[in-house]
């Protein structure tokens, strides 16, 4: 009776914690994130940081409008795409990710972009790191981008 | 007084061999050293009243001796121009020591002679030698000779494996490497395997850019060609104006075909170059980007858009 009570109040707290934000996700294995952080965040131990940031869907556009209209952008200023992956989440919502290569300092970088869309909303998984610390985690960030899902 | 003029004239014959004897010699250091003679600077020379026709028969056979690759080897004929006994200075007897311009030209005429059949023989060589298999110079449709160039950007997470395995690759092919760094690769490789090279090299990574460019040498190849045959030509006749010709008269067509022969190197590595580019095809590997592929920030009419790049990400993380 009390681990029930115990189980209870547990998930109460963290479906509390979890409105603070208008979507939830699992943090990659290997991300260490910031507890104190309002937007998701988090870090690996070699620097790849990963964040997630919302922004209005304005004009009203769809995940293909939106994902179109980012690699434009992106490629334009000299970044490479050198991926778009699109899927659903285990919570059947759509999302594309769109990783970009560019020159950062003395080494190349990877910059990916996951796009997930609602009726007012832009929701950004945005990751970045060196090309070759970013690689080993491609699979772990994968992985937890299909357990995004829309709160509330 | 006719003992006296005896003598005048036996102080006046000496004093032309030390003048000739200096100027000859003179000529001679010039055409050893290779110095360019240029109209006004040739040696004055002296013209005695009393001297022998251009061509003696007793100076007939020193010229042809001089002409004869014996000749040209002894050091004897060529360091000395004058010997005490060749007391008449005549116009053919500077031609004595002219026979080191001549002995050059000579030499000369047959280097630019050989010219041409040189570069075919270069150019066959190249592809002998340097060009690996049985694939030869790139000729496209109809024989043309074509120089290929591509540039592939690919990502890899290991560098140092990858261009191993690229090195070990490209050694089967039959090519090698002109450039290794850590950051690029410069690769030559026969042009019919370079798409199995490519193809190689993508598969190490994830290909993130790739470009190819075909030149068409045939014409430059073509024209240099023609250059040559008429530089050939234009240096025989030069050679054929060696007969009859005076010492000055001599200096000038040297000068001439030494230019003439100089043009022919040049057109002959002309050649040789564009040969050797069309017999490989060249692969450059970037591992990263390079300074030209900079990021260039612009507006996007899409405002949210222009937070989205790697310098906001990290200023704000």
């Amino acid at each position: 009776m009390r681990q029930w009570q115990l189980g209870l109040g547990m998930g109460v707290a963290l479906a509390l914690g979890g409105c603070a934000r208008p979507y939830d996700m699992q943090m990659p294995t290997s991300f260490r994130a910031y507890d104190e952080s309002r937007p998701l965040k988090g870090i690996t131990p070699d620097g790849v940081m990963l964040k997630v940031r919302t922004v209005d869907n304005y004009p009203k556009g769809s995940l293909e409008f939106w994902t179109e209209a980012m690699s434009e952008h992106l490629v334009r200023q000299g970044y490479a795409l050198s991926s778009k992956r699109c899927f659903k989440t285990a919570s059947s919502l759509a999302g594309c990710r769109l990783d970009f290569l560019l020159p950062h300092g003395s080494q190349d970088w990877v910059l990916s972009e996951t796009v997930f869309v609602d009726a007012d909303n832009i929701h950004l998984v945005e990751a970045a790191g060196p090309y070759d610390r970013f690689s080993k985690f491609d699979q772990e960030l994968q992985q937890a981008l299909l357990t995004f899902k829309l709160s509330g | 007084m006719p003992s006296n003029a005896l003598l005048k004239l036996q102080l006046e014959r000496r004093l032309v061999r030390r003048v000739t004897a200096s100027s000859l010699i003179a000529l001679a250091w010039l055409a050893a050293t290779g110095a360019s003679l240029a109209e006004p600077a040739l040696p004055t020379q002296p013209e005695p009243a009393n001297t022998l026709p251009a061509k003696t028969p007793a100076l007939a056979p020193a010229a042809a001796a001089a002409k004869t690759p014996a000749a040209a080897k002894t050091p004897a004929a060529a360091k000395t121009p004058v010997t005490g006994k060749r007391a008449q200075p005549t116009k053919a007897q500077p031609g004595a020591p002219a026979t080191d311009p001549k002995q050059t030209t000579d030499a000369a005429a047959k280097d630019g002679e050989q010219a041409d059949s040189d570069v075919s023989a270069e150019h066959a060589a190249s592809t002998e030698n340097q060009t690996p298999g049985a694939s030869g110079p790139a000729t496209g449709e109809s024989g043309r000779l074509t120089a290929i160039s591509a540039h592939v950007l690919v990502k890899v997470a290991n560098p140092t494996d990858a261009r191993h395995a690229i090195l070990a690759e490209l050694e089967k092919l039959g090519g090698f490497a002109s450039l290794i760094t850590e950051r690029n690769l410069e690769l030559k490789v026969p042009p019919a395997e370079l798409p199995k090279l490519t193809a190689f090299v993508a598969e190490q990574g994830l290909l993130v850019d790739k470009s190819l460019a075909r030149e068409d040498l045939t014409l430059e190849i073509a024209t240099l060609g023609g250059q040559l045959k008429s530089k050939r030509s234009i240096l025989a006749e030069l050679r054929s104006f060696f007969n009859g010709s005076d010492v000055s008269a001599t200096l000038k067509i040297e000068t001439s075909m030494n230019d003439l022969v100089k043009e022919l190197e040049g057109v002959k590595g002309r050649i040789r170059v564009l040969s050797e580019r069309a017999a490989w095809a060249r692969l450059n590997v970037d591992f990263e980007f390079r300074e030209s592929q900079r990021i260039t920030y612009l507006d996007s009419q899409f405002e949210w858009l222009n937070s989205v790049n790697l310098e906001r990400f990290l200023e704000e993380f």
